[in-house]
């Protein structure tokens, strides 16, 4: 091992990984190991790994393969941040350390851990398989491999970006509403099942799209963006979100998803009054049924704290509610012209 | 058991081996510099025998697989670069800066190394033509 002599050199330096450890064979809880190596400038974290683990101890674990941002293996968080340790600049994550000198390398959020570095794929391949993520040709088989089946460029456009998923978990890991309920889709997924379901050579657009609006499905997104923020593709996940809830509404309706009712009785509401109608937002959202059955103990505790919200009634207009009533008109109209001009 | 208990690391084996056939198998051979890549070779396989495994556990241990993927790997090296030793010609890349011409009367066949306890033994096997004729390479 090469010990640094000189440490005035540009562009290179000590630096501390400290690495999440974990071996459920041995250890009761994870612990942080500190590795502290010379590394010069133009190094990923990646090779920093590999480097503990050739050179210091070589018991670390972590998935790695192609080591250029092509495989999707290495997806780490670094600093926090879920990323690539193949795509990531020792040098860049330094630059934004909180603890000088030391970057903090740890397992990806949101699956379960297996070891180390290393987390359990399978929960987001099962989904895969639960979302018909693949395209099922509408080709009779009959002809399959006699003729190409070709799209126009301007249809490919619509799924070029989605087709650049490597299938990191680095979005998956992120993601707000799979830490509160691991059964939620997973930005994966839907962009998947976006890119599928725009496919004009795809015939399962109905039984796709009919699983994605279902509990845990396309409604439950929350918009924090933090999918795409993360994504090492810079792929736009949120607009993959967003086409498959418009698809939905348009080619299902707004009966049967109570995400679109929810978003219709908001639009009704704030046209109308210019602010909610908290009391009944339940109801116009599942129905009275689901109402009755999942919030009348908390209603109940609500009356005995005098903390129910106004009958709607008494829910006054918003202040300046004319001058809104105009924006909001005016606001609908583009957003109308604005879906005429896409569908061209 | 070695008394003084010195043992070889994974990382360093591999490095070596990774230097030495770049160095003298590489795309432009020649007999003495295939013939100091096979005894380094040689020497790795010695050494590997004190490599150690850091990582104990049966659970995704990478260590283990990377100690068992440089195993075969210094296999592989030392059959190629025996076969490219005894391949006395240059072939595709197979570039030998002491024999530059192809030679179709003796080489014109396959190369089948077989290891044997340790050693290699070289075979061969005639070429199933048909679809191309043997012509002189003039680009």
């Amino acid at each position: 091992m090469t010990v640094p002599t000189d440490q005035h050199k540009e562009g290179k330096k000590d630096v501390t990984f400290r690495v999440f450890r974990f071996n459920p064979q041995v250890d009761s809880k994870p612990y942080f190991d500190d590795y502290t190596i010379p590394v010069e400038r133009g190094i990923t974290v990646l090779r920093s790994l590999n480097y503990i683990k050739e050179h210091i101890d070589g018991s670390i674990s972590f998935r790695a393969f192609c080591q250029a941002g092509i495989c999707g293996s290495c997806g780490m968080r670094v600093n926090g941040l879920s990323q690539l340790a193949c795509t990531t600049q020792v040098w860049d994550v330094l630059a934004k350390s909180r603890e000088p000198g030391i970057i903090k390398v740890e397992p990806l959020r949101n699956l379960p851990l297996i070891k180390d570095l290393i987390v359990d794929m399978d929960p987001l391949i099962d989904k895969m398989k639960n979302y018909s993520n693949w395209v099922d040709s509408t080709m009779p088989e009959i002809q399959m491999g006699k003729k190409e089946f070709l799209i126009s460029e301007e249809e490919f456009l619509r799924y070029d970006k989605a087709t650049d998923c490597i299938l990191c978990a680095s979005c998956v890991s992120e993601c707000s509403i799979l830490r509160a309920n691991r059964e939620y889709v997973s930005p994966a997924v839907l962009l998947k099942s976006y890119r599928m379901n725009v496919d004009s050579r795809d015939s399962l657009h109905e039984q796709r799209l009919a699983e994605l609006v279902k509990d845990h499905g396309v409604w439950d997104c929350t918009h924090c963006y933090r999918c795409q923020e993360s994504c090492v593709k810079s792929i736009p996940i949120m607009d993959a979100i967003h086409g498959i809830r418009e698809d939905a509404i348009e080619s299902r309706g707004m009966k049967d998803t109570s995400g679109s009712k929810h978003a219709e009785a908001f639009m009704s509401d704030i046209e109308k009054k210019g602010k909610l109608v908290e009391a009944t937002l339940p109801i116009r959202t599942n129905g009275v049924v689901w109402t009755l059955q999942n919030l009348l103990p908390m209603a109940m505790k609500m009356i005995m704290k005098r903390r129910t919200p106004p009958p709607p009634p008494l829910v006054k207009s918003a202040k300046g509610i004319k001058i809104f009533r105009v924006m909001f008109k005016e606001m609908t109209e583009h957003v109308r012209q604005d879906h005429k001009s896409h569908k061209k | 058991m070695h008394a003084s208990g010195h043992y070889e690391r994974y990382g360093e084996l591999r490095e070596e081996l990774g230097q030495t056939l770049a160095l003298n198998v590489g795309i432009f051979r020649e007999s003495s510099l295939l013939q100091k890549g096979i005894e380094d070779i040689a020497e790795l396989k010695e050494r590997f025998k004190k490599v150690r495994i850091f990582d104990t556990s049966d659970v995704f241990n990478t260590n283990l697989m990377q100690v068992l993927e440089l195993k075969n790997m210094l296999d592989l090296a030392q059959t190629v670069a025996a076969g490219a030793n005894a391949r006395q010609e240059s072939r595709g890349s197979h570039t030998r800066v002491d024999f530059p011409v192809r030679d179709d009367a003796n080489w014109h066949k396959h190369t089948l190394a077989t290891l044997v306890e340790g050693n290699v033994t070289l075979g061969e096997k005639p070429v199933t033509m048909g679809r191309y004729e043997l012509q002189e390479r003039t680009y």
